[in-house]
């Protein structure tokens, strides 16, 4: 059987090579933070730079955005973070929402998980999008901030000096060849990162032999955009298949390649179409269909030990790889991108000193670890390691529709925000006194709220008034401050730190207030009683809490973030 | 099908994690005795002679290879 392929229902724009003034080979130019990479993360990187003030050179090897499947599924907390840094739009206008999934082994459907999704959120727990739109959206918003964030490409890094002060890049282009001097470089080029390589960092971790065939399919059908994994399926017996639709009549099928398949085989269209036909067959998708992309995928679980190397700062696939299953590898990405942004901005303007960065190696290294934990568990399940996993896989999937008990073990752990529990940067503060919220190193639990602008109230959301600050978020009564935490907003901008009050108020009409707590669901969700403080990173992360704000403590848990 | 004192689904994650290392550890040779030795162990702490009976019916039924 032979269909032809077709194309990807997307026109990936061409840029020709840049090259900036020079003199004698060397950049004119010696720049604050250069960014290695023009993917998802580096990106996020440049965008949230940006948002701080800070100018950002990112090199990007290639001529356009990506090519085939990648990314495809950008959970909530991506969401978030992506909507601060102003570019969430084409996301969710694009995208496919989902809530939950169904996996089946055999002809029965053995689990049917949803994700948290109620009426306090402002976001779906995931969408489905294709990693070329994902850049193409970020780099939409970069394009925005040109003022700010240079993009250039066919731009290949080939040599690194890396000193304490600073580093000089070697780069390659069409165009001939320069160096460049930067302060600071973000090492956010890929899974195969040359400043890994260069640097003579390694990866640690398990690699796992079970192979994935992965293939996109342009698919007529009305079928609804949730995960679906089949086990053992009649279509196709002892593989595992796992579906997602994407938007544009795009859908990504990953299969399993049996014991002792050869993946060079396997990946041979005359052997992947008749497996997507019977498949297709099962579902009962009877809509005319065309192969678009297949490529192949071998699981890995790998970090670096530290993110942090003098001056070269390691986010993304180029500082963990993680597996498939779960859906943590472009998510994790976005959230280094997001935790460096901040802290990098506030060492290249003089805020804080050079240890917070530190603080970013130790947050994001615990974070791949958790992800890392979860992503095994995901595929010694989908891909088992060993003949032990494999039957006692077959054992829970054939009890699983009679034991309800056992089938959180099927399920797929997707990606969900992760908690700095043990971040230098938390401040204890009173949190033994709270019953309820976010505890310190938490992100911000979403509730809507009225906004308040100008005097006119308007629906919103309470992430909707976290900015690229330290945000104090002053639960009130009416609107009120006390007239020391006015003082403390004087202090800290007197000193250049970039903060805000944030006021919430219990009832309407506080016009002194940015929200007030419309749905009566707030501040029992915060625990907060009019009076009660809590101290936000510009990444959303809970500092620290206090019953009642008090001056001299809000200050100490800053001082220590900057000097950290 | 009754269920005593219940673990949370981190700790059954967990438990379910440990016996899968072991038994990969042990080789495909030992597993069917492994998997035995469990049973026995599993039915002892059990004590209940008409639980156990009913928890060997359920694992044989609808068996499948």
């Amino acid at each position: 059987m032979n269909r032809p392929f077709k194309p990807y229902p997307f026109t990936a724009k061409q840029y020709p090579a840049s090259l900036p003034p020079l003199q004698g080979g060397v950049d004119k130019a010696r720049h604050p933070v250069v960014v290695v990479g023009g993917g998802p993360v580096g990106y996020c990187a440049a965008l949230g730079l940006a948002s701080h003030g800070v100018p950002v050179v990112v090199l990007e090897a290639d001529d356009s955005v990506c090519f085939g499947s990648r990314a495809i599924c950008i959970s909530r907390r991506s969401l978030e973070i992506i909507a601060r840094l102003g570019a969430v739009d084409g996301f969710l206008e694009q995208g496919l929402p989902w809530t939950g999934g169904r996996s089946f082994y055999r002809d029965d459907e053995v689990l049917h998980f949803k994700m948290l999704m109620d009426e306090n959120q402002k976001h779906p727990p995931m969408i489905n999008l294709a990693q070329y739109s994902i850049e193409q959206f970020l780099l939409d918003a970069a394009e925005q901030r040109s003022d700010l964030v240079e993009v250039r490409w066919q731009n290949r890094v080939t040599a690194i000096d890396a000193r304490e002060d600073g580093a000089r890049l070697t780069v390659e282009t069409p165009a001939g060849a320069y160096t460049i001097e930067a302060d600071w470089v973000v090492a956010a080029d890929g899974g195969r990162s040359f400043l890994r390589e260069a640097l003579g960092l390694k990866l640690k971790g398990t690699s796992y032999e079970g192979r994935y065939v992965i293939v996109d399919i342009l698919l007529d059908s009305a079928r609804p955009a949730e995960r679906l994994a089949y086990f053992d399926p009649p279509c196709n017996p002892g593989s595992t298949v796992l579906v997602h639709k994407q938007p544009s009549g795009v859908w990504r099928v990953d299969y399993q390649l049996r014991d002792g398949e050869d993946p060079d085989e396997a990946i041979k269209p005359e052997n992947v179409m008749p497996r997507v036909e019977s498949l297709l067959g099962m579902m009962g998708e009877r809509g005319a269909w065309s192969p678009v992309w297949i490529g192949i995928y071998k699981a890995n679980a790998l970090t670096l030990d530290d993110y942090r190397h003098r001056r070269v700062l390691f986010a993304g696939d180029a500082a963990h790889l993680l597996p498939i299953f779960g859906v943590r590898g472009a998510n994790s990405g976005i959230d280094d991108a997001d935790n460096l942004a901040w802290k990098l901005a506030f060492v290249v303007k003089g805020i804080a000193s050079q240890q917070l960065l530190d603080s970013y190696s130790a947050e994001r290294v615990a974070a791949a670890r958790e992800n890392l934990s979860y992503g095994t568990k995901s595929t010694e399940f989908m891909a088992p390691p060993s003949f032990a996993f494999d039957l006692m896989r077959k054992a829970v999937l054939g009890l699983a529709v009679k034991v309800p008990e056992l089938r959180s073990l099927i399920n797929p752990r997707q990606s969900s925000a992760i908690a700095y529990t043990n971040s230098p940067l938390n401040a204890a503060a009173q949190e033994a006194e709270f019953g309820a919220g976010p505890a310190c190193g938490h992100v911000l639990s979403e509730c809507p709220l009225e906004m308040i602008v100008g005097g006119l109230t308007r629906a919103g959301y309470l992430t909707d008034l976290i900015g690229p600050v330290i945000t104090a978020l002053y639960f009130s009564d009416d609107g009120a401050v006390p007239e020391e935490l006015s003082k403390l907003d004087a202090a800290m901008r007197a000193r250049g730190v970039p903060f805000a009050v944030v006021t919430l108020a219990s009832r309407a009409g506080a016009t002194a207030a940015h929200g007030w707590d419309s749905t009566g669901r707030l501040y029992a969700m915060y625990d907060a009683a009019p009076g009660a403080f809590y101290l936000v990173r510009p990444d959303g992360h809970v500092i620290g809490r206090w019953r009642r704000f008090k001056a001299a403590a809000v200050t100490e848990a800053i001082d220590q973030l900057l000097q950290s | 099908m009754t269920s005593a004192p219940t673990m949370t689904e981190t700790e059954l994650d967990a438990a379910y994690t440990h016996l899968c290392k072991t038994m990969t550890e042990l080789g495909e040779a030992r597993a069917p005795l492994f998997l035995a030795r469990f049973a026995l162990l599993a039915m002892v702490r059990i004590g209940d002679a008409a639980l156990v009976q009913k928890l060997t019916d359920a694992a044989a039924a609808d068996i499948s290879s």
